[in-house]
């Protein structure tokens, strides 16, 4: 399980849901992290893949995520899509779990921001009408 | 091999008439112009013409169909192909490798390599809706804002952490562009600019400040290519190219297993592509244009393709290396910082650059005696990239 973070105000940009990926979405709601691992391979893949990349295999599991990692870069985004200005800055990076995967999120910066190479744990966005997935500040 | 016969581009601005506007010149009649120009230097005529291969225009332009509009407007009947290219940043670069290859295939004796950009009327915000779009998975990274310039902050803040390099020295990235893109006819900016003044622009995306990211502009660029041979006949000197080289590394922006994002492969294998395919080594190139829309960008990219040691791209920057009169030229033009960024356009502009060079037209920034040029493009986070060597024959 992630923590879940209540943002009380309406998602930005509803992020599209397709067959496939609703699974990933209904369980981040709950608190899920998910993504696909290959039942051929064991790659596992983010954002959740259908067909594995590495060995092509149509056969994949849904596995849960520890959501622990660290903050490979970060930056802050001024300038944004006309859908973000009321939230700009964005503040951004992209993070390394320890499964071995790299994910681009939104940062919680609460306090303190969130420097290169500190401790993270992933949350999910709860917005009044939608989920993101975010990133905040874990224990090493 | 293939060479250029004629070249044409108008200065790197501001064209796009906006919303309402009356009495503009559109895309087509900025194109048709240009292409003219370039064929009356040559006499070369519409029904000389096998081949013609444009960037293809964004979603706002007007006219769809455009190749077909615009070859019907110079009289062209093509026996090749007619067509518009679209990756991306990269597209202009495509668009001038398959006029090559239409040469070499022996489908062409003289292609019509060029393209029209407009989109500076389109509001910076507005146009980041669609950048969300091109450079992100609409469904699991767009959602969050990561635009165009965000993946290269996200370079930038990495290097700073793993190497000594601080905004102050960025800066003198701009300041280097500005320098060149003074006595250069095509430039967006050409007006002096201080490294306090750098300094005191404002934050676009961290750590990248007005000045190290480049300013929406329009353009429009035309190259007539041939064999060699046929230029021989038109024009002294003979600048042909001579090699060229792409790679990808598989991943879009950026891989979902952790790499190193302070190096560009992509850039590292299509240079040493180009160079095997030349025969020759990176020591022999006289001058570089490198695709690089950010200050960040630039230094990267010089240490993924060998030009400076690993960290060590600031140095010869500060050093006056990459300058007039230092011993590795980078981005004469100014580059995309001041010569300008019309996305799909600027590998055509930096081709652009290599041929005014090598043919002794580059004036007051005239790289002495260079007789070879390296150019290199790219698309996403240089996730692909596309070189060309470029010499006199």
């Amino acid at each position: 399980m992630i923590p879940i973070i209540k943002i009380p105000r309406p998602i930005p940009i509803q992020p599209r849901q397709s067959a496939f990926t609703r699974w990933f979405w209904d369980n981040l709601s709950m608190g899920h992290f998910e993504t696909t691992q290959c039942a051929s391979c064991e790659r596992l893949s983010f954002p959740p893949r259908e067909i594995c990349p590495t060995c092509l295999s149509p056969d994949y599991r849904f596995v849960e995520l520890s959501g622990r990692g660290h903050l490979y870069t970060r930056t802050y985004v001024h300038m944004v899509p006309t859908r973000l200005i009321p939230i700009a800055p964005l503040s951004l990076g992209l993070v390394d779990l320890e499964e071995g995967l790299r994910i681009a999120c939104t940062l919680l910066d609460r306090g303190e921001p969130l420097k290169i190479d500190d401790a993270i744990q992933m949350c999910c966005m709860k917005f009044n009408d939608g989920v993101l997935f975010g990133a905040a500040k874990g224990e090493r | 091999m293939v060479a250029i016969l004629s070249a044409v581009a108008i200065p790197v601005g501001r064209y796009m008439p906006g919303d309402g506007a009356r009495g503009g010149t559109y895309e087509t009649d900025c194109l048709v112009r240009v292409a003219a120009q370039a064929m009356r230097e040559v006499g070369v005529s519409g029904k000389d013409i096998d081949s013609v291969i444009l960037t293809m225009n964004p979603p706002n332009t007007q006219q769809v169909g455009f190749s077909a509009h615009f070859a019907s407007r110079l009289g062209l009947q093509c026996r090749g192909q007619m067509s518009e290219v679209m990756n991306l940043g990269i597209s202009g670069g495509l668009a001038f490798d398959q006029g090559v290859n239409d040469i070499l295939l022996g489908r062409a004796d003289i292609v019509l390599v060029g393209g029209v950009l407009y989109q500076s009327a389109i509001k910076g915000h507005v146009g980041m809706e669609q950048g969300i779009r091109s450079v992100g998975d609409v469904e699991f990274q767009s959602p969050f804002g990561f635009t165009p310039i965000s993946w290269y902050a996200l370079d930038a803040a990495r290097y700073m952490h793993d190497f000594d390099l601080t905004p102050d020295d960025l800066a003198h990235v701009a300041v280097k562009s500005r320098r060149w893109a003074r006595d250069n006819d095509v430039a967006q900016f050409r007006e002096d600019l201080t490294f306090d003044e750098v300094m005191a622009s404002d934050m676009i995306v961290d750590p990248l400040r007005l000045h190290d990211i480049p300013q929406r502009a329009d353009g429009a660029v035309c190259f007539l290519l041939a064999r060699d041979e046929i230029v021989a006949d038109s024009r002294k000197p003979v600048v042909r190219v001579a090699a060229r080289g792409f790679a990808h590394d598989g991943h879009h922006q950026v891989g979902d297993h952790p790499h190193d994002m302070t190096s560009f492969p992509a850039a590292q294998q299509a240079c040493t592509r180009s160079l095997a395919d030349w025969g020759r080594s990176l020591q022999d190139i006289d001058l570089f244009e490198l695709y690089a829309p950010c200050s960040i960008t630039e230094l990267i990219v010089m240490e993924s393709i060998g030009l400076s040691a690993r960290g060590q791209a600031k140095h010869d920057l500060l050093q006056g290396r990459t300058s007039l009169g230092g011993d590795l030229p980078v981005n004469s033009s100014g580059g995309c910082l001041s010569r300008g960024h019309p996305p799909a356009l600027t590998p055509l502009y930096g081709l652009y650059e290599i041929w005014q060079q090598l043919s002794q037209q580059a004036g007051k920034r005239q790289i002495q005696n260079a007789q070879s040029g390296f150019h290199i493009c790219e698309l996403g986070n240089y996730n692909a990239a596309l070189a060309h060597i470029m010499e006199v024959a």
